[in-house]
């Protein structure tokens, strides 16, 4: 019996061991395998690639005369030309036609110039008369008044004389001598008031005469602007002519329009048989000048790319080979907003003054930015979002439990402070650069989750 | 009369066995029982819930999952265990070593009686008294947190060394003084004699350690910080009241070891006592 208990009980404790190694298995089956790291210094890159279309630096436009017709076209997009060479040419009829039209014009331009000078001595020489009319005129009213008024203070003076006289003299029999020497100084005070009325009366009229005549005189002098008519006609004949003696030389080089520069045509803006613009016919890129390429940046790239970020371009050069210039630069940087609501986008313009690259060629564009060394830099794949701008990482902490000491996960709020592809900057103060972060796991992990280092 | 007297005798035992056995069946029909079940008939008595406590002896949806949460999905119920058997493994051992060397000493060499009559004294003095100078003393060997701080103390303990000297004071001198005619040396009397006679009393006295450390709980609880090496005793005290069934099942897999143990030496436990009480 005994040996039959001891028996069993050492199966129980077989049993207890093979229990004991399975539930271990299982339970380590169950557990997070991570793969850890530490926060490390380290240097962000900001290195952004796009592509880009190039373009010349410069060029130069070609003018011709406008509203000629475009009868041949002799060079294509891409050809090198040098100083001089045709580009296309216009129609000679046409041409010689729009001549004789402006030849035309200018002939009658003259003559409406020398009528336009005529019209003018004429009214000057009108003005300048009616001037003198009036000037005589008011010299006349004067002259006239003042004998006017000499004549009625004379007479005045003689009224008042008789009358003071008449009062000086007595009468020298009774009251029929007084009464008549009554009589006659009553005529002579009338006609003493009479005259003094009489001169009040021309002063009155003479000043209005004067006034009037005065006012003619004042208007006479003013005269009308000058007209601007023969200018103005002298002016459109100067332009004519100047039009006349371009189409004139274009007639010379038998309509041909030829170019200005030596470079590559880089764009033809006309067509045979429609007349030619105002603006520029055709583009020739200065070969000397560089290349440039435009790019459109996000605004979040924008913000890591300077003026002083280097630029390297990857592309085909002339030959078909395989090409990297790094002497490039980056000329500016603008913002550029297509509508209110629209997402905000950079444009930078990338020239180089070496032309490896042909215009039109299709190329990669690497603007590299590092940043400054940040103390506590974690991998992207370590950082969990928790919401808006809102990260956390997941540290291992050591736990005391009753299989052992075992690693348990830990939710840490961190504050990201840059980031580039692959690593993102932490605030130190959330995060310190001894603690272990969870770098990858092969289950899903939360706050004090059992995990275990991966081997 | 004699009869009614054996039926009596009989009906009385069967009492005594269900009042005993009642708290083990109680305990295995409530490891059988789920969750929900459990909580029906425990809740006012566990968590203060409402109602009262009620209690079926036959599950109504019998299930196996607390005993498989246990034994496969719980490794650390398993550590446990092994520490258990491990720090009693080593007591015993320990106390195979020491204790019985020390009762035959105690019980034939009469100049040791002072010193036996103080040691018995220290057998007086719980743990609870103890534990201070028992912890200053540990930490002064630096064997605190350690299983040997637990060991050690266990192997030295005045307990089975009581139980032994009672079996080794029984034997006859006359045989011992036989033996030194013979020309036996004192290990020789102790390994040849002693330790044959007294096996009664050993096992009896192993028995009992092994209950009694196989449920040690204050000193692991006072003396080990690290949970790795807590015996099995601590372990339910971790478990919480929303595993109950887990509770039930792990009180009936704890048993399971002690049950073995106690079979394996009933035997000797009786002889043992039976030769206790004849001497007395």
């Amino acid at each position: 019996m005994r040996n039959k208990v001891i028996r069993a009980g050492v199966i129980f404790l077989v049993i207890a061991a093979l229990c004991t190694v399975i539930s271990r298995g299982l339970y380590v089956a169950s557990i997070a395998n991570v793969t850890l790291q530490t926060p490390r210094m380290y240097t962000l890159n900001h290195d952004i690639e796009m592509y880009g279309i190039v373009e010349q630096s410069r060029e130069f436009v070609v003018l011709a005369q406008a509203n000629q017709i475009v009868t041949d076209i002799y060079v294509k997009t891409g050809q090198e030309v040098k100083v001089g060479d045709p580009l296309f040419a216009v129609d000679m009829e046409y041409l010689g036609q729009q001549i004789d039209s402006l030849e035309n014009e200018i002939a009658q331009l003259e003559y409406q110039i020398r009528d336009a000078k005529n019209q003018e001595a004429d009214r000057r020489n009108q003005e300048a008369l009616a001037q003198k009319q009036a000037k005589e005129n008011y010299d006349r009213t004067a002259a006239k008044w003042e004998k006017q008024l000499a004549k009625d203070a004379k007479a005045v003076e003689d009224a008042r004389r008789a009358y003071e006289e008449s009062l000086k003299k007595k009468p020298e029999n009774g009251d029929e001598q007084a009464g008549e020497a009554q009589a006659e100084q009553d005529q002579l005070l009338a006609a003493l008031k009479e005259a003094e009325a009489q001169y009040e009366a021309s002063v009155s009229q003479k000043e209005d005469e004067l006034f009037t005549a005065g006012q003619n005189l004042e208007s006479s002098k003013v005269t009308g602007a000058d007209s601007t008519s023969e200018e103005q006609l002298q002016l459109q004949k100067e332009q004519t002519e100047k039009n006349l003696s371009q189409l004139t030389e274009l007639a010379d080089r038998e309509g041909k329009i030829v170019s200005s520069a030596a470079g590559m045509v880089s764009e033809i803006l006309v067509r045979t048989g429609e007349f030619t613009p105002s603006t520029a016919s055709a583009l020739v890129a200065d070969m000397s000048s560089g290349i440039k390429l435009t790019v459109t940046l996000g605004a979040d790239e924008a913000k890591y790319v300077g003026q002083d970020s280097g630029v390297t371009i990857r592309g085909k050069d002339r030959e078909g080979k395989e090409a990297v210039l790094t002497n490039v630069e980056i000329r500016s940087i603008k913002e550029k907003k297509e509508s209110e609501d629209s997402l905000s986008s950079f444009e930078a313009v990338i020239t180089s003054p070496e032309t490896v690259f042909a215009p039109g060629t299709n190329v990669s564009v690497e603007i590299r930015n590092q940043s400054a060394e940040y103390d506590t830099c974690i991998p992207l794949q370590a950082l969990h979002e928790e919401g808006a701008d809102r990260y956390a990482v997941y540290i291992t902490e050591e736990k005391d439990t009753m299989i052992g000491k075992e690693l348990v996960a830990r939710k840490v709020m961190v504050k990201v402070i840059d980031q580039d592809a692959e690593f993102a900057a932490v605030d130190s103060d959330t995060l310190s650069s001894q603690q272990n972060i969870i770098y990858t796991s092969d289950k899903t992990i939360e706050d004090g989750t059992t995990v275990r280092e991966k081997d | 009369m004699k009869k009614m007297q054996k039926a009596g005798k009989f009906i009385f035992g069967c009492m005594v066995i269900v009042v005993f056995c009642l708290p083990v069946v109680f305990l295995f029909t409530g490891s059988l029982k789920g969750t929900e079940e459990l909580r029906e008939s425990l809740g006012a008595v566990i968590s203060g819930g409402e109602g009262s406590f009620q209690w079926s002896f036959f599950p109504a949806y019998p299930t196996l999952r607390h005993y498989v949460e246990v034994v496969f999905d719980s490794p650390e119920f398993w550590t446990l265990f092994w520490n258990s058997v491990r720090m009693t493994g080593l007591i015993l051992l320990g106390q195979i070593i020491v204790g019985i060397p020390a009762a035959w000493g105690f019980a034939r060499y009469r100049f040791t009686r002072p010193v036996f009559r103080i040691y018995m004294i220290l057998m007086m003095i719980p743990f609870q008294v103890r534990m201070v100078s028992e912890y200053l003393l540990l930490r002064r060997l630096e064997l605190l947190d350690s299983l040997w701080g637990i060991v050690l103390p266990a192997v030295f303990s005045t307990y089975p060394v009581f139980i032994l000297f009672q079996f080794f004071v029984s034997i006859p001198e006359e045989v011992l003084d036989a033996a030194r005619i013979d020309g036996a040396s004192e290990t020789k009397i102790f390994l040849k004699i002693g330790v044959p006679i007294g096996k009664a009393g050993i096992c009896s006295s192993l028995m009992l350690s092994f209950v009694e450390y196989w449920n040690l709980i204050e000193q692991p609880m006072t003396f080990l910080d690290t949970k790795s090496l807590w015996p099995l005793s601590l372990y339910m005290p971790q478990i919480t009241e929303a595993r109950t069934g887990v509770s039930f099942a792990i009180s009936i897999l704890v048993m399971i070891l002690p049950f073995f143990v106690f079979l394996a030496g009933q035997e000797y436990m009786q002889k043992g006592i039976a030769a206790f009480m004849k001497d007395e």
